[in-house]
C-alpha cells in the first residue's frame, strides 16, 4: 500500500514539475476553451460540407480526440522536459524503477485526458444536442480510457524521441495533426487512400474512436471486441517501442555516444 | 546642482507590491529603495557594491528607464529617465551581461547590426562603428559565427559591443566580469578603464572588493536600500583604518566554535569562506596580538594553519559597513 | 518610426525561424493537416467548387496561425531570450520591432498557402476557378492587411500575464471559425455571425471567396472598406495596448523574467 502511495504522489509530482500549465486559470482555460473551440470549429466544418444533421459526427469524433492534448502534448512535454530542464541526469543517476518511472509520465495524463473528453462531450451534448439516451455508457467510458491510455503510449514513444531531440513542442504538434487527420475524426478512414488507412490502423485511436461511436450508438461489447482488443494491442506497442527507445538512449549516454539525451 | 551631474538621484524609492493566493489575496510590500541620493560627476567611474538584494540591480534598472521608480526622481545628463525615455536611451548604453540577452542563433556581426538599427546609428556610421568594435573587443575573427559557439568571455565582450554602438556618453555595467576567468576580467577591468579614460562616464556594479578597489574613483556602498557609505576607495578603507584582520585557515569548523570566537572581546566580525578542503575564517578585531595568542587556546582539536595578521582592505570595509547594518 | 529597425527586426526573425522547426510546423504540416482535411469532407457529393475553400481556405489557416503565433511569442520569445530588456531599453519602441516580426511572419506564412494550393492541385489537378482576378488580388492583400492588424493587435495582449497568454493561446481556432477561414459565416448563429463582423479578416475572407464564384455575394467595396476601417482601428488599439504593457512591464520590472 506504502509503494502505492509513494507511486502515485510521484506521478502526480512529476505531472505537476514537468507539465507546463502555470496557474489554475491557466489550466482552466486549456481545459474548456481549447475542446470548445475545436469541436465548434471543426463541427461547422462538418455541417457545411455535409449537413447539420451529421453534426453529431463530428461533434464525436473531435471529443475523442482530444485526449491527445494530454495523452500527446502533455505525455511528451512531461517527458522531454526533464532534458530542458536538466532533472534528467539526476532522475538516471537514481536507484529509482525505470518502467515505473518511464509509465508514471503517462498516469495523471491518461486521467486528465479522459476528462477532457468529458467536458467535450458536455460542449457537444449543449451545442450540438448529443443524447446518450441510447448509448451504452459503460462501453463508452471504458472506449474512451482506453483511448486515453493509448495515445498516452504513442506519447511516451515521440517523448523519448523528444530526448535527443531539442524541439519537444514539434513532436507533440506533428503526433497531435497526425490523429486529427488519420484516426478518423472527421472521416472515416476508408474516406483515405491505401497508404493513408495503413497510417491509421497504425496509429493509437483509430479503433478506439469507431469503438466509442458504437458505443454512444447503443452497440455492446461483443460488437467491438476486435476494436478494442487491436486498440489495446498498438497501444502496448507503443509503450514496448517508447520504453525500449527510452532504456537505448540512457545507455547510449553512459557509454557515452549520445551527451545530447543529457 | 543636479544639471551638472552625469546621473543623479534625488530620494528615489522604488517598492514592490505583490499579491498571493487565489481566493484569498494577500498583499506584501517589498522596499527595494528607500531613498537614494546621489550624485556622479561626468567622466567619473563610479562603483555601487552591496550585498545581494541590496537594491543593486533596481538602481541599475530604474537609470537605464527599464523600471518606474515609486516616488522620486533619477536624471541622466539633465534628462528625467521617467518622462525624457527617448533622449535618456540615445545616451546610455548598458551591459547586464551574462549567457542570456543575445541571440545566440545568430552570428555577432548580425547582434550588432540589429541594435545598430535599433538606435538608429545610420548605415554608414554603423559599419564604421561596427568594424572598429569587433576589432577592438578582438571578435573580428570570429564575427560570423553564431554567438552560442562563443565562450563567456567572447560573448561578456560582445555585450559590451552592443553597450557602446551608439557611443553612449554614460555606460552602466552590471557585475561585468562575473563568470569570467581572471584574464578575460583583467581585460575588461581594463577596457573599462580606456572608456573614462576617454571621457565617458561608467556606473558599475559588482561583486568583487578588489575589482572595485582598483578602477573605481568613487564607490558606494548599499544596503537594504540604502547607501550606508560612500567616497573613494581610500576613503572607505580609513573607515577600517582602526580594525585589525586576523585569518587563518582550518579544516572544519563546528559552528559552536565559530560562534564562541564571535563571543570574543573586541571582535566584530567572523567570516568563513569555503575552500576545496578548508575555510578561510577572517576576523575583525580591535587587537589582533592578544587575538593571535589566544587562538591555540580556542581552537584546539582544530587543524588549522597560517595564521596572519594583515591591514584591512576595502572588502573588510565593506564588510563592517554590512554587518553593522 | 524608425522603418529600417522594423526591417531589421523582421530580417533577424527570419533568420531565426529558418532554423526553428516550429516554423516548418505551421508553414507546411499544418495547412496540410488542415487541407487534407477539408479536401476530403468537401471534394465528394457534386460539391466541386468547395473544394476552394479546403484548398485556399487551409493555406489562410496556416498563414494566420503562423503570424498569429509569432505575434503571441514576439514578446515573450525576448523575454526568454533575455533580450527584452535590451529591446525595450533601446530608444526604438517596441511595437515597431513586433510590426517587423508580423511582416515577416505574414511573409514566410505565405509559403501556407503556396502548400495548400499544391496539394489540392495535386489531388484534384486544377487550382482555384477564379473568376474575378482584379477584386481576388486586393482581396488577398487586404487579407493580409487585416491578418496583420488583428496580430498586431493581439501581440501586446499575450504577455500581460501568464493566464492572458493561455487564453489567448487557445483562441486561435476561435479566429478561424469567426472569419469564415474554411466555410461560410452565414451559417453561424446570429449572434456569432455579430462577433464575426468585428474581425477585419471577416470581411476580406468574404470577399476572397466570392471572387472565386462561392454564392456568398459581390459587395466587393463595402466589404473592404469595413475591412480597412475595422484594421485601422486595431492597429490603433495595438498602440495603445503597447503603451500599456511596456509601462506595465517597467513597474513591475518583470522584463528579465523567463
Amino acid at each position: 500500500m506504502m509503494h502505492l502511495r509513494l507511486f502515485l504522489h510521484g506521478c502526480l509530482l512529476q505531472y505537476r514539475a514537468l507539465f507546463n500549465w502555470a496557474s489554475p486559470l491557466g489550466y482552466a482555460t486549456y481545459k474548456v476553451l481549447v475542446p470548445v473551440t475545436q469541436v465548434i470549429f471543426f463541427t461547422q466544418l462538418g455541417i457545411f460540407a455535409t449537413g447539420r444533421g451529421n453534426s453529431i459526427y463530428f461533434a464525436v469524433g473531435n471529443a475523442l480526440q482530444l485526449t491527445a492534448i494530454n495523452g500527446l502534448y502533455g505525455v511528451v512535454m512531461t517527458v522531454g522536459n526533464e532534458r530542458r530542464y536538466g532533472t534528467l541526469p539526476f532522475l538516471l543517476a537514481s536507484p529509482a524503477n525505470r518502467l515505473v518511472t518511464f509509465l508514471g509520465r503517462a498516469l495523471f495524463h491518461i486521467l486528465d485526458g479522459v476528462s477532457s473528453v468529458l467536458i467535450s462531450f458536455v460542449i457537444a451534448a449543449v451545442l450540438f444536442g448529443l443524447n446518450f439516451a441510447h448509448s451504452n455508457l459503460l462501453l463508452l467510458a471504458g472506449c474512451i480510457l482506453l483511448i486515453s491510455a493509448t495515445t498516452s503510449g504513442l506519447g511516451l514513444m515521440f517523448g523519448s524521441l523528444s530526448l535527443i531531440m531539442r524541439d519537444v513542442l514539434t513532436i507533440a504538434n506533428f503526433g497531435f495533426y497526425l490523429v486529427m487527420v488519420f484516426c478518423g475524426i472527421d472521416f472515416a478512414v476508408n474516406r483515405l487512400p491505401a497508404w493513408g488507412q495503413a497510417i491509421s490502423f497504425a496509429l493509437p485511436m483509430t479503433r478506439g474512436v469507431q469503438a466509442a461511436r458504437e458505443a454512444v450508438n447503443g452497440a455492446g461489447l461483443h460488437d467491438v471486441a476486435g476494436l478494442l482488443l487491436g486498440e489495446v494491442v498498438v497501444g502496448a506497442v507503443y509503450v514496448v517501442l517508447g520504453y525500449a527507445l527510452f532504456r537505448w538512449l540512457e545507455n547510449r549516454a553512459r557509454l557515452g555516444g549520445m551527451q545530447e539525451a543529457y | 546642482m543636479v544639471g551638472e551631474a552625469a546621473v543623479a538621484l534625488v530620494e528615489l524609492r522604488k517598492v514592490y507590491r505583490s499579491t498571493r493566493g487565489f481566493f484569498k489575496r494577500e498583499k506584501s510590500e517589498t522596499t527595494a529603495l528607500a531613498g537614494i541620493d546621489l550624485e556622479i560627476a561626468p567622466g567619473e567611474l563610479f562603483g555601487l557594491l552591496g550585498p545581494n538584494g541590496a537594491g543593486k540591480t533596481t538602481m541599475v534598472k530604474i537609470l537605464t528607464t527599464l523600471l518606474l521608480p515609486t516616488s522620486g526622481r533619477a536624471t541622466i545628463l539633465g534628462h528625467d529617465v521617467t518622462r525624457d525615455l527617448g533622449l535618456v536611451r540615445r545616451r546610455i548604453g548598458f551591459v547586464f551581461g551574462g549567457d542570456r540577452g543575445l541571440y545566440t542563433r545568430l552570428s555577432g556581426l548580425d547582434n550588432l547590426r540589429y541594435f545598430a538599427d535599433l538606435y538608429s546609428i545610420p548605415p554608414e556610421v554603423s559599419r564604421r562603428r561596427i568594424a572598429e568594435l569587433l576589432e577592438r573587443f578582438d571578435l573580428k575573427a570570429r564575427q560570423h559565427d553564431k554567438v552560442e559557439r562563443y565562450s563567456r568571455g567572447m560573448k561578456q565582450r560582445l555585450h559590451l559591443a552592443r553597450g557602446l554602438l551608439h557611443d553612449p556618453a554614460v555606460l552602466f555595467l552590471d557585475e561585468p566580469t562575473i563568470g569570467l576567468d581572471p584574464v578575460g576580467a583583467r581585460e575588461l577591468r581594463l577596457l573599462v578603464s580606456e572608456l573614462v579614460q576617454r571621457g565617458k562616464t561608467v556606473f558599475l556594479t559588482t561583486h568583487y572588493m578588489f575589482e572595485a578597489d582598483e578602477i573605481c574613483d568613487r564607490i558606494a556602498v548599499i544596503n537594504k536600500g540604502r547607501i550606508i557609505a560612500e567616497g573613494t576607495p581610500a576613503s572607505l578603507k580609513h573607515n577600517v583604518e582602526d580594525v585589525g584582520v586576523v585569518e587563518f585557515e582550518v579544516e572544519g569548523i563546528p559552528p559552536a566554535r565559530v560562534e564562541a570566537l564571535r563571543r570574543l572581546g573586541g571582535v566584530t566580525s567572523v567570516i568563513l569562506a569555503n575552500r576545496e578542503l578548508t575555510q578561510l575564517v577572517t576576523m575583525h578585531c580591535a587587537q589582533p596580538g592578544d587575538l593571535v595568542s589566544q587562538l591555540s587556546r580556542l581552537l584546539e582539536g582544530l587543524r588549522y594553519r597560517e595564521v596572519r595578521v594583515r591591514e584591512p582592505t576595502l572588502e573588510d570595509a565593506y564588510v563592517r559597513l554590512v554587518t553593522q547594518e | 518610426m524608425n522603418l529600417r529597425a522594423a526591417l531589421r527586426a523582421a530580417e533577424v526573425h527570419l533568420k531565426l525561424q529558418v532554423v526553428n522547426p516550429l516554423a516548418y510546423l505551421g508553414t507546411i504540416i499544418f495547412p496540410v493537416a488542415m487541407t487534407g482535411i477539408g479536401l476530403v469532407l468537401l471534394a465528394p457529393g457534386g460539391h466541386g467548387s468547395r473544394i476552394t475553400y479546403a484548398a485556399l481556405g487551409g493555406g489562410l489557416v496556416g498563414l494566420y496561425g503562423v503570424a498569429y503565433t509569432d505575434a503571441g511569442f514576439s514578446i515573450n520569445s525576448e523575454r526568454w531570450t533575455g533580450t527584452l530588456e535590451q529591446l525595450i531599453g533601446c530608444p526604438t519602441a517596441l511595437s515597431v520591432i513586433v510590426l517587423g516580426k508580423v511582416a515577416a511572419s505574414l511573409l514566410y506564412g505565405l509559403v501556407a498557402v503556396l502548400v495548400s494550393l499544391t496539394l489540392a492541385f495535386a489531388a484534384f489537378h486544377r487550382l482555384l476557378a477564379v473568376v474575378d482576378a482584379v477584386p481576388f488580388i486586393v482581396s488577398f492583400l487586404l487579407t493580409i492587411f487585416a491578418l496583420f492588424a488583428l496580430c498586431m493587435a493581439m501581440a501586446p495582449v499575450f504577455p500581460m500575464a501568464r493566464w492572458v497568454f493561455t487564453i489567448v493561446n487557445g483562441l486561435e481556432l476561435t479566429v478561424y471559425l469567426l472569419c469564415g477561414f474554411m466555410f461560410p459565416t452565414g451559417q453561424l448563429p446570429g449572434w456569432v455571425q455579430a462577433i464575426s463582423a468585428l474581425l477585419p479578416p471577416t470581411w476580406t475572407i468574404r470577399s476572397l471567396y466570392a471572387a472565386t464564384g462561392q454564392p456568398v455575394g459581390h459587395d466587393y467595396a463595402r466589404w473592404w472598406l469595413i475591412a480597412i476601417a475595422l484594421s485601422v482601428i486595431y492597429l490603433a488599439i495595438s498602440i495603445v495596448v503597447f503603451r500599456i504593457v511596456e509601462v506595465r512591464s517597467r513597474m513591475s520590472g518583470q522584463l528579465a523574467l523567463a
